[in-house]
């Protein structure tokens, strides 16, 4: 058999298996959440503002897209201890790359599938707008809130501490994200919303440098993960 | 001010008139009155500047310079008026290559004395802590940052907060030469340069407080500015001296010598990035500040990156011993801890039991009144200045709350030593009634009520946490103790780090030397003996407290992720995806494990299916198998891959017979060519499998040898004899009877002694079991003895 076609079975074969354990848990469960959250205020905006922007579709989406991403990442390694599976996935050479790192790829990419219909949804009912390049800018939202719960499940070793973390410094963010307003450094900074009192050239930096921070920081929280899977005794109770 | 607020202002193509106030925010401030004129003409300078993020993008700032050049050309102006751009002010420009040539000059000082390029870099890194203390009291106090005053005392501050450091080094550097160990000498350094360093801060912080509370007019110019700096620049950088210079000497000196290990292309790799690194910051980056932080940036940052990547990305390595040679694991005094503190922690403790030593030598009670009395001053001025010196009440709050904990230190400190009774009832009614003082005079001040309750809640609550802490530390603390209504907030500061008594410490390996080789190891010893916890340090999964494993001499710890490559480990406790197939979960496995090939893998499941007798089964879900079929499935998923290094910790457990000795069978025919370890309490595995074993109590190893050495401790001490059945209990409670049986009116006896037991008994010849058991009690005996 040749290798290009081991491979494509090989991948197949793991993300069906990944998925049935990513589905095992409760995900089902926040992707019908998602779903909900998203009619339900796509609803709301649909008919409480008369003129809609590209920027309110942006925020519509992200929360969805961030309840899609946290499950998988937050709870990832607690529902492996749970069903008792650490010790043998810490057996098996590179399971840091070969288990969790796959799985976090696939939920990403999942999350980067699901987000389609969402967002066909919110053109065909609300207003158009560039879909692809939508949901890229969500996904760097997206892969940087999962770099975070997957650095902090690493750290905290908890699903439970880390959800509560998170929600923490998720609110934090929030709060901050008004003090930050339109700074590169705001998480939440809506890259359709072209606020009114600034250059535009600066503006578009500000959104580049913002993504660039934000792809760097998912970077090295990722690789912090990484680091901390390498302390197995931490996992151990 | 009515006219000024509706002055017309008219846009630059003079079509559109605007009021001022539509267009600015109107401020009220006092100053003189003055026109200022150059060359006899009059000056009126409008300053501006651009949004913070501009500063940070060259192209940013070019743009940012030219939309106001634009703006200026394109504007209307009145003749007789001429407008002059000054783009920038670099009025401070001067001051920041003094402070370069300042550290630049120190620096080669500093590499002259000390003979070394790094040492000097290390003490220099003391400058960026001084900067975040000056920092950070400017900040706190209101004092404006860039000044001529804030510049000179940093300047001065230089000199000063290297001085700390040089102490320091300097001290380790020659306990070095004496023989001391790196980590030795730090610590050593530490502990006997404490006194110096704090005395030296102490007394500088303390000359300039005077000067930084000076109010009087050109004072408050000069003074505060200047003497601030140098409180907060010296405070923080004499704290964070004594812990950051020496983990920063100790964090250099690794961080060069894994440079230097590096191979050529690393390193040129590393040398092209710093290069690069330091064009960019010096050809895109335009403010002085931004400059100097990312160019240091660069030169740690990179290589701590590169550090941190290649660590992160550690991979495990099949090839990291050369196929050809045997494997040989040898396990060096093995010790483990579990629930040990930090490094930190212990090195700590074992601070405050010298400082508490320290004190008990000196207990002299006049003396330690009076240097108590010297501490009155201090609680005086921490007194003055919370109530009548500091205005904000925030920080008013503050000081008053370090100055009530140095009062009641003092209080209780004179209380113990006078050991009057009337001392400690003033010392009770200080600590609980002060805080109702402080905050009855805040309400007034306040006007709050809600707050000062707040408040009030807060420090109490402190205070109590205080005092459970102290009881729940206490070895005999059980919270079935304490009333029902307080036990939740027992239980809360318990569980609160620091404050709750922390993890139990349990030593389950003591010291284990072993070696193993190829073949089949077996490791016997009772539950909780430690065979699990060796198991697991062997394979990487525990880290040891102390000792070393070496596996064909690369050490475990240093090489742990590469090494992953040669290990196979199957847990004693283990679970599944209980929602996958045998089959799928296999496959799943058999794909991390790297067996990437569908036809091998298909025929490999197959196979260990097969041996483990489960492939009837392979379709049912995982959750309906019966607990010794799962353990079949952990087994079968332990032979998918065969490693060099086969761990196997008591997968006997659980199965029936037939199934634990076909898996015995394969063990042994998979150790014709690996190591495998297998650790188990049945005795028949190890004597019909294991080439070498080794027996583990307590943490301990009893025996190390070939099965049957071990037979042989036992020679002589295994006897058979007979009892009338009532003397039987009486005469057999000092022997270790093996098995016994009825046979009429007596009873037939195995049983292990020193000497012979009765004049009747026979000598047998030993078993495993009977060494086994032999070995334990002798063990139970010295144990007793202990």
């Amino acid at each position: 058999m040749s290798s290009f076609r081991s491979t494509i079975q090989n991948t197949v074969s793991l993300a069906r298996y990944n998925m049935k354990i990513i589905f095992g848990g409760k995900f089902i469960y926040f992707i019908l959440a998602a779903f909900i959250f998203f009619l339900l205020f796509g609803i709301i905006i649909a008919l409480e503002s008369n003129d809609m922007n590209i920027d309110e579709v942006y925020g519509l989406l992200a929360f969805p897209a961030i309840l899609l991403v946290f499950f998988p990442s937050v709870f990832g390694i607690q529902s492996d201890a749970d069903q008792r599976t650490l010790e043998i996935i810490f057996g098996i050479p590179d399971y840091r790359y070969k288990v969790w790192l796959v799985r976090y790829l696939m939920i990403l990419f999942l999350v980067f599938l699901l987000l389609f219909p969402f967002a066909g949804l919110a053109y065909y009912a609300l207003i158009s707008f560039p879909i692809v390049k939508m949901i890229l800018q969500l996904m760097v939202l997206v892969l940087f809130v999962s770099a975070l719960g997957f650095c902090i499940s690493t750290i905290v070793r908890n699903g439970n501490a880390t959800a509560v973390i998170m929600v923490i410094l998720g609110l934090a963010l929030l709060i901050l994200a008004d003090e930050l307003d339109e700074s590169k450094w705001n998480i939440f900074l809506n890259p359709f919303n072209t606020p009114g009192d600034i250059n535009e050239i600066v503006w578009r930096e500000t959104i580049r440098q913002n993504r660039i921070i934000m792809g760097v920081g998912s970077v090295v929280l990722i690789l912090l993960g990484l680091l901390n899977l390498q302390r197995r005794e931490k996992f151990l109770r | 001010m009515e006219d000024l607020r509706t002055l017309n202002i008219p846009n630059s193509d003079d079509e559109n008139l605007f009021e001022l106030q539509e267009i600015s925010e109107i401020y009220y401030a006092t100053g003189l009155r003055d026109i200022s004129r150059v060359n006899q003409e009059k000056q009126v300078e409008l300053r501006y500047q651009y949004n913070d993020d501009v500063y940070d993008s060259n192209d940013l700032l070019d743009y940012a310079r030219s939309e106001i050049a634009n703006l200026i050309q394109n504007s209307n102006i009145p003749s007789g008026v001429a407008v002059e751009l000054v783009q920038e002010d670099s009025g401070l420009d001067e001051f920041k290559y003094m402070f370069l040539i300042a550290m630049v000059l120190v620096y080669m000082i500093l590499a002259a004395i000390f003979e070394s390029y790094v040492t000097p870099f290390v003490l220099l890194f003391s400058i960026p802590l001084a900067a975040i203390g000056s920092f950070f009291l400017l900040t706190v106090t209101g004092e404006s940052l860039f000044n001529a005053n804030t510049i000179m005392g940093f300047l001065i501050l230089l000199g000063v907060v290297v001085n700390n450091g040089i102490i320091l080094i300097d001290f380790i550097n020659v306990l070095r030469k004496r023989g001391y160990r790196k980590q030795r000498a730090i610590l050593l350094a530490g502990l006997s340069r404490v006194r110096p360093i704090l005395i030296t801060a102490v007394t500088t912080c303390v000359a300039m407080i005077p000067l930084a509370m000076g109010d009087a007019e050109y004072v408050k110019a000069i003074g505060p500015p200047f003497a601030i700096t140098v409180i907060g620049g010296l405070s923080l950088s004499t704290l964070l001296t004594l812990v950051y210079i020496p983990m920063l000497y100790n964090g250099i000196e690794q961080a060069l010598e894994w440079i230097r290990g590096l191979n050529l292309v690393t390193k040129l790799f590393l040398l092209i990035l710093e290069v690069a690194g330091m064009l960019l910051v010096l050809l895109f980056l335009e403010s002085f500040i931004w400059k100097m932080a990312a160019g240091l940036l660069v030169i740690v940052g990179i290589p701590v990156a590169l550090w941190f990547i290649s660590n992160s990305l550690r991979k495990a390595s099949e090839h990291i011993i050369d196929e050809e040679s045997n494997i040989h694991i040898q396990v060096s005094n093995l010790v483990k801890i579990y629930g040990r503190e930090s490094r930190m922690v212990r090195e700590f403790r074992a601070g405050g039991k010298l400082a508490r030593v320290a004190r008990m030598a000196d207990r002299a009670l006049k003396p330690r009144l009076e240097a108590l009395i010297w501490q009155l001053p201090l609680l005086g001025f921490l007194v003055y200045f919370s109530w009548f010196y500091l205005l904000s009440g925030f920080w008013q709050l503050v000081s008053s709350a370090m100055a009530y904990y140095y009062l009641v230190a003092i209080l209780g400190d004179f209380s113990k030593l006078t050991g009057r009774r009337w001392m400690r009832l003033i010392n009770t009614i200080v600590r609980y009634g002060a805080p109702v003082a402080v905050l009855s005079v805040f309400q007034l001040r306040w006007d709050n009520l809600p707050l000062t309750l707040l408040t009030g809640g807060l420090w109490y609550m402190v205070i109590a946490m205080g005092k459970v802490s102290i009881v729940v530390k206490q070895n005999n603390f059980e919270l079935k103790q304490v009333r029902p209504l307080f036990r939740w907030f027992y239980w809360f500061v318990s569980v609160l780090p620091g404050l709750g008594k922390g993890a139990e410490q349990f030593k389950a390996l003591k010291g284990v030397s072993l070696e193993i080789g190829t073949g089949m190891f077996g490791l016997l010893g009772p539950n909780g003996a430690g065979k699990s916890t060796m198991i697991r340090i062997i394979c990487g999964i525990l880290e040891q407290s102390y000792g070393k494993i070496w596996i064909n001499g690369i050490d475990t710890e240093e090489k742990r992720e590469e090494l992953q490559g040669l290990i196979g480990y199957l847990p004693q406790e283990f679970g599944m995806y209980e929602n996958m197939s045998a089959y799928s979960y296999l496959d799943y496995l058999a794909v991390l494990k790297g067996i990437t090939n569908p036809e091998e893998r298909s025929k490999r499941i197959r196979e260990v299916l097969d041996s483990v007798h489960m492939w009837d089964q392979r379709k049912k879900k995982i959750g309906a198998y019966s607990g010794g079929m799962k353990q079949r499935i952990g087994i079968a998923q332990v032979l998918l891959h065969l490693p060099r290094i086969l761990v196997v910790d008591e997968p006997t457990a659980g199965l029936d017979p037939r199934e634990r000795i076909r898996f015995r069978n394969l063990l042994v025919e998979l150790s014709a060519t690996r190591v495998v370890i297998f650790s188990t309490h049945i005795i028949e595995d190890i004597s019909s499998s294991c080439n070498t074993m080794a027996v583990i109590n307590r943490g301990e190893v009893l025996f190390n040898g070939t099965p049957s050495e071990m037979t042989e401790i036992a020679r002589g001490k295994v006897w058979k004899s007979s009892l009338p059945a009532e003397q039987f209990e009486e005469e057999t409670r000092d022997m270790l009877v093996v098995h016994h049986m009825r046979d009429g009116n007596h009873i037939r006896f195995r049983a292990i002694a020193a000497e012979k037991p009765f004049a009747d008994a026979i000598e047998e010849s030993p078993l495993l079991e009977d060494a086994y058991l032999w070995l334990l009690r002798n063990d139970k005996e010295k144990q007793g003895k202990v």
